[in-house]
């Protein structure tokens, strides 16, 4: 009986947390505040996700996606990792030292439907953003974009249709 | 024809049209004027709970708002006395970094004033001849502060830490030389998820609040009201649930900062960002409640054709007298401009870019008031690019007789 009693718990514990939609786990996601302090001393870009309480696709994503071995390694090792709610009165500093919530942060960056992916240059400028859904060899494909400077050359969309040819 | 008379034609026909049907609004509207104007470095934020910024009380206007002109995030308060054009800035909040003020009339005159500030909530009671003393009102770390007022008495709401999660609290103040507060009243059981974001309504024979409620795992937005004072009725659901959830779509689609008005004595009229058409982003919808407020009726999209396919973003609401009307921004003409869709006798009308208010740059963020004569008194944020200092703005819409009811106007 109190194995039971135990077991009900951790399941509901573990169901709830499933549909949570929070950055997965095992990844280093910081506030958006931290991570540009990061992304300064570091030099390094900033990876900012989107996502929303209790959002479907977020939960998808990070069931599908961010469950590879392979993209752990190599966005832990190449972004600073952001998590920003949506729907959060959370405060944070935009580069331009304006204060402003998460949710603020989702009108300024037109943030329609979640989850939403952006990659950020150190100081915060948005290198391209893409909504939705997307699988591990997208999120591959984004890094070569960023990490290997494609997007100082070409947009996005002009390098997927020449990288997917 | 040749091609250039029909264009010609065209724009002349168009330009007709413009015009007709732009008469045809219930409003005439004012000159825009600067509130609190730009300066390097300076940003401005009306982001009360419920929408709260902007309040009137007999003949005077009072608009809140933060901004950090003197360095560190501090709330103000802009007076406009009745028959003057002219606003008078007064700070509202103490030493410490303060935010997301509030504001409402008292029926006998005067307003009170509400922010965050050191992690909690205060308020004070003021009008143009002065401010009274500071109250705290919260006893942890609290936010989101919104406030209300009318026959049953001054209200606060806020988002207040109880364990690990925020819950709405809710107490009546006391008007007087100096400002007092009964105990706060929680308004529900304590729950395992955030309540933020409260909204706020005094009606004759209830008060009846709404907020952002995290129990079921995504966010929807409930009410409760109280008649007695004392306790709350048990939460309801404000935005409609599909019947069947959806694996993929998750526990919900998403809803966010709500905000209510008066409707009349015994109505209230709420309206919030919904995203139950997720792929366009946040829509806004609205409802009225039943006499009492302890019922709302069905959810109406408030959005015309041209809006629905675009994102939308701080939606508020202001009533009087049976008559409301719902502000918003969005970026459909290209930027950001001031929306404003009003309810006629068949439904909301189509949306109007708000004259003074649209246009060339970044116009967002508005708070809005109505007037017994139906006017709208509305407040919003202006710059010229996402990066450029902001001024605060003003408008004034007196209502006009409509001349006809088909108020068509995008």
């Amino acid at each position: 009986m109190a194995k039971h009693t135990c077991f009900w718990p951790l399941l509901f514990a573990l169901f709830s947390l499933s549909v949570m939609a929070d950055p997965p786990d095992g990844y280093a996601f910081v506030s958006y505040d931290e991570g540009l302090a990061q992304a300064r001393q570091d030099g390094r870009p900033m990876f900012l996700y989107f996502g929303r309480f209790g959002c479907g696709w977020c939960d998808k994503t990070n069931r599908e996606a961010f469950s590879d071995k392979q993209l752990h390694r190599l966005y832990s090792d190449r972004y600073v990792l952001v998590y920003v709610d949506a729907e959060s009165g959370k405060r944070l500093t935009l580069p331009s030292g304006e204060r402003i919530t998460e949710h603020e942060l989702g009108a300024r960056m037109k943030v329609l439907a979640t989850p939403v992916f952006a990659w950020l240059e150190r100081d915060g400028r948005e290198i391209f953003q893409v909504p939705g859904i997307q699988s591990t060899r997208d999120f591959l494909l984004y890094d070569r974009f960023v990490s290997g400077g494609h997007y100082r050359k070409e947009n996005i969309r002009d390098f997927l249709s020449r990288e997917t040819r | 024809m040749t091609f250039s008379h029909a264009r010609h034609a065209s724009l002349v026909f168009l330009a007709w049209w413009w015009s007709a049907t732009a008469l045809a609004t219930p409003w005439e509207f004012g000159e825009p004027v600067t509130v609190s104007a730009s300066r390097p470095g300076v940003f401005h934020h009306l982001e009360a709970a419920g929408r709260q910024s902007i309040a009137l009380s007999a003949g005077a206007v009072a608009i809140v708002w933060e901004d950090n002109h003197d360095g560190a995030a501090r709330t103000y308060v802009a007076w406009r006395a009745a028959n003057k054009n002219e606003f008078v800035q007064q700070r509202l909040s103490e030493k410490q970094a303060a935010y997301e003020p509030a504001v409402t009339a008292l029926p006998q005159g005067g307003f009170v004033f509400g922010w965050e500030e050191d992690g909690h909530v205060w308020v004070r009671a003021g009008g143009p001849a002065g401010l009274g003393a500071a109250l705290k009102l919260s006893s942890a770390e609290a936010g989101q502060i919104t406030l209300a007022a009318g026959e049953k008495g001054v209200y606060a709401a806020w988002a207040e830490r109880s364990g690990r999660h925020m819950a709405i609290r809710c107490a009546r103040l006391k008007a007087g030389v100096t400002l007092t507060a009964e105990p706060a009243l929680a308004v529900t059981a304590p729950q395992d998820a955030d309540q933020i974001y409260p909204a706020l309504v005094v009606l004759k024979s209830a008060v009846v609040i709404a907020w952002e409620d995290r129990r079921d795992g995504h966010t929807v937005i409930l009410h409760a009201r109280t008649q007695d004072g004392r306790k709350f009725s048990k939460a309801q659901a404000l935005n409609e649930q599909p019947k069947q959830r959806s694996q993929t779509l998750g526990r919900g689609t998403g809803a966010a900062r709500v905000t209510l008005a008066r409707l009349d004595a015994e109505r209230a009229a709420a309206a919030w960002l919904d995203k139950r058409n997720f792929l366009g982003g946040y829509d806004v919808y609205a409802a009225q409640s039943e006499p009492g407020g302890g019922r709302f009726q069905q959810n109406e999209l408030i959005l015309d054709d041209f809006g629905r396919n675009i994102g939308q973003w701080h939606a508020a609401i202001a009533a009087q007298a049976g008559r409301q009307a719902v502000a918003w921004d969005d970026d459909r003409d290209g930027s950001s401009d001031i929306w404003l869709s009003w309810r006629e006798a068949s439904g909301w009308s189509e949306n109007l870019a708000v004259p003074g208010a649209a246009g060339t740059g970044i116009q967002a963020s508005p708070a809005m008031a109505m007037d017994e004569g139906g006017g709208l008194h509305l407040a919003w944020i202006e710059q010229q690019d996402a990066n450029a200092p902001t001024r605060l703005r003003y408008i004034e819409a007196r209502r006009v007789i409509q001349k006809s009811s088909a108020s068509r106007v995008h």
